[in-house]
């Protein structure tokens, strides 16, 4: 499913996550909205609810590993709540950079990006979430 | 920080100018013809000198065959040059050595650009510039890249040999601000970086033995830092070679609105100036030259264009490119002030050691002494008895060489202010060190203070020396506390405003003139405030601080007693205090 161009999405990149040269699992390499990279902090709060343990890769836009692609939706899912977008779009790493190397704008870079991500939709958005009205 | 949307309703007008004149007296040749060059410059008023990047593609489609005034009228640098010195302005050419985010594919050639630059974690690196263009780099690590790279400086500097262009010549690193520091646009991760690199390694196992077998993560990461160096040093070196008459050295440019962070803001089309603000204070601090190329027009009408203008084209170009030097003309020109001067861990270190930023000192200094340091990273440190007789140096033990010990003792002997960081510090060092104080019959006394500090004095001198790996647990507090009490045994004569979040105070200082010879300088504190809200504070004017003039208030209003200026800035709202100082 696409998403609509313009609208308040959270957008994730994720790719895999290495241990020394062996990849085991995923780790998000990018996700932001309308306001930027999502802050560290922010991130981490939501990793330790969910996954009750400490993140090793954390960095504003960042966090990780993720043992599958699930996880990866259901910890997206639980920030876009948060956040009050509305809804999550996941993009791998591949597409990312086929869409960043074919476009010419910014905006164009946004709107491939919705229409080639796997689009989740937050039934709850427009109601309030804790961050969407400071740090939207 | 507070971010800023552009809510007008009318469309932009681009100017022309801004293509041609994109900021800071930078002038872009192939944005306009060469027969509008003279109208151009002549419409520069207060001008005297002007940046020219070296556009690499605009002179070759190939890398092959190069265009100096042969066809397109707009690479005729001679032309320009000879305009330029009619209109009584002085060229000073920038030739890219590294990926510039300004141009087009990084400035490559259109046939060169091939093989795109990827970050750490895989992605495609790129930029969006001042009209939401996306510009996409490309590796600097392609062979084919710095083969035709040697060409091009053997062409360009052969033109001007045969021209009798005299204008001086630097290499431009570009990079970006971060955390880290300034970050060169040459780091890359791309394929032809990991090919090149392996075949380094295999190289270097050839060559020592030590490295045969499974590496450890330090001997990579120390190997990692040679093989950048050695791909900066070909391009270094071709252009120091085939421009030698002109070869001045390598400024670094930070560009503003360049780094990852700005970019996932930036395709929304947000833009923050307080994090422009901190950057470029930031990268005055580090002695690289700020530069707002990539931001629009529009972001530089407010209080980051006045900062621009104030610290950048009207201070630190002059510091960087005059001839004279700013002690030859000390009366007419301001120039950053700084106290401190601080030499880091170098990128051979590990990163495991640790920094000054570990031990909480460049938090300490940019709450107490707002931007009056330059941070000289992995610098080589040389003591200029004119120029540095009232700084306070400081130097980590770790990366200790037999000629910094030589000029760290050169300079304590010769009244120098000298602060170590003993952790790391070779045996060998220390003995000689001991040996030092014992041979010249110095008292060492030793404070505790959290760590021991142990003090010696020569005259003006001071030598100061510390074990930071006492300092590296303490709480964020506590390293504040220490920095202060130990900076509070050093003559620093600075007038402290903490200044509320948000809000950037900057120092600039020049010598008096014949109306002020009771002072023994002219400090100007210029206070601006990037955020979007109404900020307030005061400050207290020590006893041999004199308030001289207040100018260039905008959105402010302040109230002047006695001792204390108390002061409220409106967003985007700033003043300067030109303060006179006496012992």
């Amino acid at each position: 499913m696409s998403v609509e161009a313009g609208r308040q999405v959270l957008t994730a990149v994720y790719g895999p996550y290495y241990m020394g040269k062996r990849a085991d699992g995923y780790e998000i390499i990018a996700i932001f909205n309308n306001s930027g990279l999502c802050q560290e902090t922010h991130l981490e709060d939501i990793f330790e609810n969910q996954f009750s343990k400490v993140p090793k890769v954390l960095h504003d836009g960042g966090i990780g590993p993720f043992e599958g692609l699930e996880d990866i939706q259901k910890y997206c899912f639980s920030l876009c709540q948060k956040y009050g977008d509305e809804g999550v779009s996941l993009v791998s790493l591949d597409s990312y950079n086929k869409v960043i190397t074919d476009a010419f704008t910014g905006e164009e870079l946004l709107n491939e990006l919705a229409l080639k991500g796997n689009y989740i939709k937050n039934p709850e958005a427009g109601k309030s979430g804790f961050l969407s009205g400071i740090f939207s | 920080m507070f971010e800023e949307v552009d809510l007008s309703l009318t469309t932009p007008v681009i100017r022309d100018e801004d293509s041609v004149f994109p900021g800071e007296n930078w002038f872009f040749y192939w944005k306009t013809s060469a027969s509008l060059w003279r109208v151009k410059l002549e419409s520069l008023t207060g001008v005297k000198r002007i940046l020219v990047p070296i556009n690499w593609a605009f002179h070759s489609d190939t890398g092959e065959k190069y265009d100096f005034a042969e066809e397109k009228p707009e690479t005729d640098l001679k032309k320009l040059v000879t305009i330029a010195d009619e209109c009584g302005i002085e060229v000073v050419f920038l030739v890219p050595m590294t990926p510039c985010p300004f141009l087009t594919n990084g400035g490559l050639p259109s046939l060169l650009a091939r093989t795109p630059m990827i970050d750490e974690k895989g992605r495609v690196q790129a930029v969006i510039d001042k009209d939401g263009n996306l510009n996409k780099l490309y590796s600097f690590f392609d062979p084919r890249v710095y083969r035709a790279y040697g060409k091009f400086a053997k062409e360009l500097g052969r033109y001007f040999s045969t021209k009798g262009i005299s204008c001086d010549v630097w290499g431009m690193e570009c990079g970006q601000i971060s955390l880290d520091g300034f970050v060169s646009t040459i780091k890359d991760y791309s394929p032809v970086y990991q090919q090149g690199f392996s075949k380094f390694i295999s190289a270097k196992k050839d060559e020592d033995e030590a490295l045969v077998g499974v590496m450890t993560p330090d001997q990579e990461y120390y190997l990692a830092y040679e093989f950048l160096t050695t791909i900066r040093s070909i391009y270094a070196d071709a252009c120091e070679v085939g421009l030698s008459g002109n070869w001045e050295g390598i400024i670094q440019v930070g560009l503003l609105g360049g780094s990852q962070e700005d970019f996932f803001k930036r395709i929304h089309q947000r833009e923050s100036i307080s994090q422009y603000s901190f950057d470029l204070l930031e990268s005055v601090s580090l002695e690289v030259l700020p530069s707002s190329l990539l931001l629009p027009h529009r972001l530089k009408k407010g209080v980051l264009g006045k900062m621009l203008e104030q610290l950048v084209t009207s201070s630190f170009l002059e510091y960087k490119f005059a001839h004279t030097s700013f002690d030859e003309d000390i009366t007419s020109q301001f120039s950053p002030k700084r106290f401190f001067e601080v030499y880091d861990l170098t990128p051979d270190v590990s990163p495991d050691i640790s920094g000054w930023a570990d031990l909480g000192l460049w938090d300490y200094l940019q709450k107490y002494y707002s931007w009056c340091y330059s941070d000289m990273g992995e610098t080589e440190f040389k003591w200029d008895e004119e120029k540095d007789s009232n700084r306070i140096f400081f130097f980590h033990g770790i990366t200790m060489t037999k000629v910094l010990f030589h000029n760290i003792l050169k300079t304590f002997m010769s009244g120098g202010q000298v602060i170590l960081n003993r952790s790391g510090l070779d045996i060998e060092y220390q003995r000689k060190l001991e040996a030092f104080f014992i041979e010249n019959d110095l008292e060492v006394e030793k404070v505790k203070l959290g760590t021991t500090l142990f003090n010696a004095s020569l005259g003006d001198g001071r030598f100061l020396v510390f074990d930071g790996d006492e300092l590296v647990d303490f709480e964020q507090k506590k390293a504040m506390e220490f920095w202060h009490k130990v900076l509070a045994t050093f003559k620093v004569n600075h007038l402290m405003a903490l200044a509320p979040e948000g809000v950037q105070v900057s120092w600039k200082v020049r010598g008096p003139n014949t109306q002020e010879l009771s002072y023994e300088e002219v400090r100007r504190m210029s206070i601006y405030n990037p955020s979007s809200y109404k900020k307030k504070f005061k400050f207290s004017i020590p006893r041999n601080f004199k308030l001289i003039k207040v100018i260039d208030e905008e959105k402010v209003h302040y109230v002047h007693g006695q001792n204390e200026i108390e002061i409220e800035l409106l967003p985007e709202g700033s003043v300067s205090f030109d303060f006179g100082v006496f012992s």
